[in-house]
């Protein structure tokens, strides 16, 4: 037990050293994220009321957007270098080393997100108490698009062109978080109760850790080396 | 338990992008022998390298490790060392990293004494040195080092020798007269042929039409 934890920590902490050392594979999806969300008052109108209806809306579309930049980071590499195998043949249960994986890519592609979007909802005139359900819907979303992202992630990974696939597969399974997400945060400014919303997306929440890692590493045992 | 054969292929067929590799293999490895796989390019090596790991699916056919199907023993990973022609070394990490993760995912200690360790294929210098750095032989060379981390007693070794250096090979060949000497098992690719001395080496020839044993 002691030796699996340690394992998986090995896992999390070399996958963090490595982002860490390519910092520009994620930067430009953070990037993306900011220059979306700050473009969008640019471009349309800087009325208030108008940039306070989108707000949620659009930060979510933007974040899912740029997590499905950076989710190609998750298994590529791995697969390209020779490491998945390894981590395949491992004695350790495949869906647990897996999710180290996706922990270690969230901490990556969501985290700063999600500590940059209070930022942007100033800025998109979002009041406190949205902010504050905004930060809240995407600590509960985030994780579950980078969870079904793995899935299919680990089915596309031998094929040579991926990226297209790859987003026809994740995004409509990401619609209901979406929807979810944004709709939270409007509903404090109607004066509507959120706790149903929290209630769910924590249900699909708890749906995905417990689903995907094994979906995914179901998908990598049929894959190609 | 007296078990008949350590590893057995039985009735193994394989095909790859709807082209037969090889069809109806029948081969027994026993403790202490080294089997080599010859074959032209594409003839289907690696490839049965892989489903030895349990990496790929048989078109038809079996394999068996100790008269039990490899599917089925989850602790067949504990007996099985692999490395494909993908090394495995990330080139982000340092080869020290690089070890300390493999030996974690082998389901091993961290390695305690890291200089002794990368001292047997001369790569002590190298032991911070991101591994991107590195040439195509050292590479190897720290692909080639958790050979002495695993305590695994089959190794599926694809092409060991490429691109290292004659005494690299050299401290190779010698590693693996010592683990089938304490009875092991090392199936190998590769097109260069092996002076093992005094080692039962067990040749086999992959060809798509005719296939045969060739001692």
């Amino acid at each position: 037990m002691i030796f699996l934890l340690r394992a998986l920590w090995a896992v999390i902490r070399y996958d963090l050293v490595l982002s860490f050392r390519h910092k520009s594979n994620w930067a430009n999806a953070w990037l993306f994220f900011v220059l979306v969300v700050s473009l969008f008052p640019l471009a349309v109108t800087p009325d208030i009321v108008l940039l306070h209806s989108i707000a949620p809306g659009l930060i979510w579309v933007a974040a899912l957007l740029s997590m499905l930049l950076s989710l190609p980071h998750l298994l590529r590499s791995d697969y390209e270098d020779g490491s998945l195998a390894a981590l395949l043949l491992s004695p350790y249960p495949l869906p647990f080393l897996i999710l180290s994986k996706i922990v270690a890519h969230w901490l990556v592609s969501a985290l700063p997100l999600i500590l940059i979007s209070p930022v942007l909802g100033v800025a998109l005139h979002l009041s406190l108490e949205e902010i504050s359900v905004l930060i809240v819907t995407l600590l509960l979303g985030t994780p579950v698009l980078s969870l079904v992202g793995s899935v299919m992630m680990a089915l596309t990974v031998s094929l040579p062109h991926q990226s297209i696939l790859l987003s026809l597969l994740v995004l409509p399974l990401c619609v209901p978080v979406l929807v979810f997400g944004a709709g939270a945060v409007i509903n404090v400014g109607l004066g509507l109760s959120n706790e149903g919303v929290f209630a769910l997306m924590g249900a699909i929440l708890v749906l995905a850790v417990t689903c995907a890692p094994f979906a995914a590493s179901g998908a990598l045992r049929v894959a190609e080396f | 338990m007296k078990v008949n054969f350590m590893l057995r292929i039985k009735q193994l067929s394989c095909s790859r992008n709807d082209r037969c590799l090889f069809s109806n293999l029948d081969i027994v490895v026993n403790p202490g022998e080294i089997l080599h796989l010859k074959g032209k390019n594409g003839a289907g090596k690696s490839s049965l390298l892989q489903i030895l790991a349990g990496l790929l699916l048989p078109e038809t056919g079996e394999v068996f490790w100790q008269d039990k199907l490899i599917a089925i023993q989850t602790h067949y990973a504990r007996e099985l060392f692999y490395l494909g022609h993908k090394s495995g070394v990330k080139a982000g990490l340092t080869v020290a990293e690089n070890l300390q993760l493999s030996a974690m995912l082998m389901g091993k200690n961290k390695v305690s004494d890291m200089l002794q360790l990368l001292s047997f294929f001369k790569l002590e210098k190298w032991i911070n040195s991101p591994s991107h750095l590195l040439s195509a032989g050292q590479k190897q060379r720290i692909a080639l080092t958790r050979l002495l981390i695993t305590d695994a007693t089959l190794w599926l070794l694809d092409e060991p020798f490429n691109a290292i250096d004659q005494e690299s090979i050299q401290l190779l060949m010698h590693l693996l007269q010592q683990h089938v000497e304490k009875g092991g098992i090392v199936v190998l690719t590769s097109h260069q042929s092996l002076a093992f001395a005094g080692l039962k080496e067990k040749q086999w020839l992959l060809s798509s039409n005719s296939l045969g044993e060739t001692e």
